[in-house]
């Protein structure tokens, strides 16, 4: 959790300035998702957002080229394992199946992407 | 057009009151708890003798965009974790709060909880949801109103917001707008934000583009004020770079 902890005492605009930085900085230009390839460009930390183009390519036709940003963006993804904790519930004491999470950026992009860009999809 | 995904602010928090008479929990200034934890309950229910007023407060730094932009659609989504009742088949809607410091909140911010407690502006339609273990974002497209109530840059929303560029939301159960009594178990178990964020976080995302230009010294066309002007020769204007060799 080296970026997570480098958060930590930092003020909400702090945070996001330095996501932006961290993200602008990745190395990902492209990536397949399912039935979707992604190609990034002109990655850009612009104040508290990260901002890329994305053209995005589905059974070989040309479907998005848009802008997209994002501001506070997530670092961690779940990894697939969970714990069990208990949380208070309004029938009382509950066991839960929390997932686990991994600090992965790149990963996290991917995520984030592939669900901003089904959102502009018909 | 940009699409700008903003995640909630690691403040989000549920703000808690409970007793055992409707009316004063409902109309009370200050709640019994401020929760800020990874995994919580939106409520508005009766158990026993006891009501219970859950509200989630979820702060957005949208100061990425510009105030110059138009926002044409706006969607806030939070994500529903597997546990979930509906007694009284309530809905959920969208509120503007208005508390003290966008992202500290306190007991007394249940009070802000939309610029009325009792039939507040609503900034949706607002939304039905099922019992039981499903998980999976639920989207609430914001109206013209929720739309408005988005800070862009420098923009300071609620005009007593303590600072610009912020925008504050709430979802509240449309009986707790009613100031309605439930007659059973209304919950809904959410993730919220926390310090490194998760890709479950609560998050809005706006779609919005940069006014139209056109060329800089264009002043009417076809005694059309170019304020107006949406196209040119079916081009739209902010493509328009010269007008018959005219910057």
């Amino acid at each position: 959790m080296a970026l997570a902890n480098q958060l930590k005492g930092k003020t909400s605009e702090e945070r996001s300035r330095l996501k932006a930085r961290w993200f602008a900085d990745l190395p990902t230009r492209t990536f397949t998702r399912g039935e979707y390839s992604v190609t990034l460009s002109d990655f850009a930390a612009v104040d508290t957002a990260f901002s890329v183009h994305v053209v995005v390519v589905k059974d070989g036709t040309e479907v998005l080229r848009d802008a997209f940003r994002f501001v506070n963006p997530p670092l961690m993804v779940e990894d697939g394992t969970f714990r069990t904790e208990t949380i208070d519930s309004p029938t009382g004491p509950k066991e839960i199946q929390v997932p686990n999470y991994r600090e992965d950026p790149v990963e996290a992009l991917k995520q984030v992407l592939i669900e901003a860009i089904k959102k502009q999809l018909p | 057009m940009t699409v700008t995904t903003v995640y909630a602010d690691a403040s989000d928090a549920n703000i808690r009151k409970s007793g055992a008479t409707y009316s004063t929990q409902h109309n009370a200034t200050t709640a019994n708890e401020v929760q800020n934890i990874a995994t919580s309950y939106g409520e508005h229910l009766l158990t026993g003798a006891t009501y219970e007023i859950y509200v989630l407060f979820f702060p957005f730094d949208t100061s990425a965009i510009a105030a110059t932009d138009t926002i044409s659609d706006a969607v806030f989504s939070f994500y529903k974790s597997g546990d979930a009742a509906n007694a009284d088949s309530d809905t959920l809607g969208i509120v503007q709060t208005k508390q003290a410091t966008w992202n500290s909140l306190i007991t007394a911010d249940y009070n802000d909880r939309g610029d009325a407690v009792t039939n507040p502006t609503e900034g949706c339609t607002r939304q039905s949801y099922s019992a039981g273990a499903s998980t999976g974002y639920m989207d609430f497209t914001l109206n013209a109103t929720g739309r408005g109530w988005i800070a862009r840059t420098g923009e300071t929303k609620p005009a007593t917001a303590s600072a610009t560029g912020k925008t504050q939301l709430a979802v509240r159960f449309g009986r707790d707008m009613d100031n309605s009594a439930p007659t059973g178990a209304n919950y809904m178990q959410t993730r919220m934000a926390d310090t490194a964020g998760t890709t479950s976080d609560p998050k809005l995302v706006v779609t919005h583009a940069a006014a139209a230009s056109g060329p800089a010294n264009l002043k009417t066309y076809n005694t059309n004020a170019k304020a107006n002007i949406k196209t040119i020769n079916t081009n739209a204007i902010a493509n328009c770079k010269t007008l018959n060799t005219n910057a």
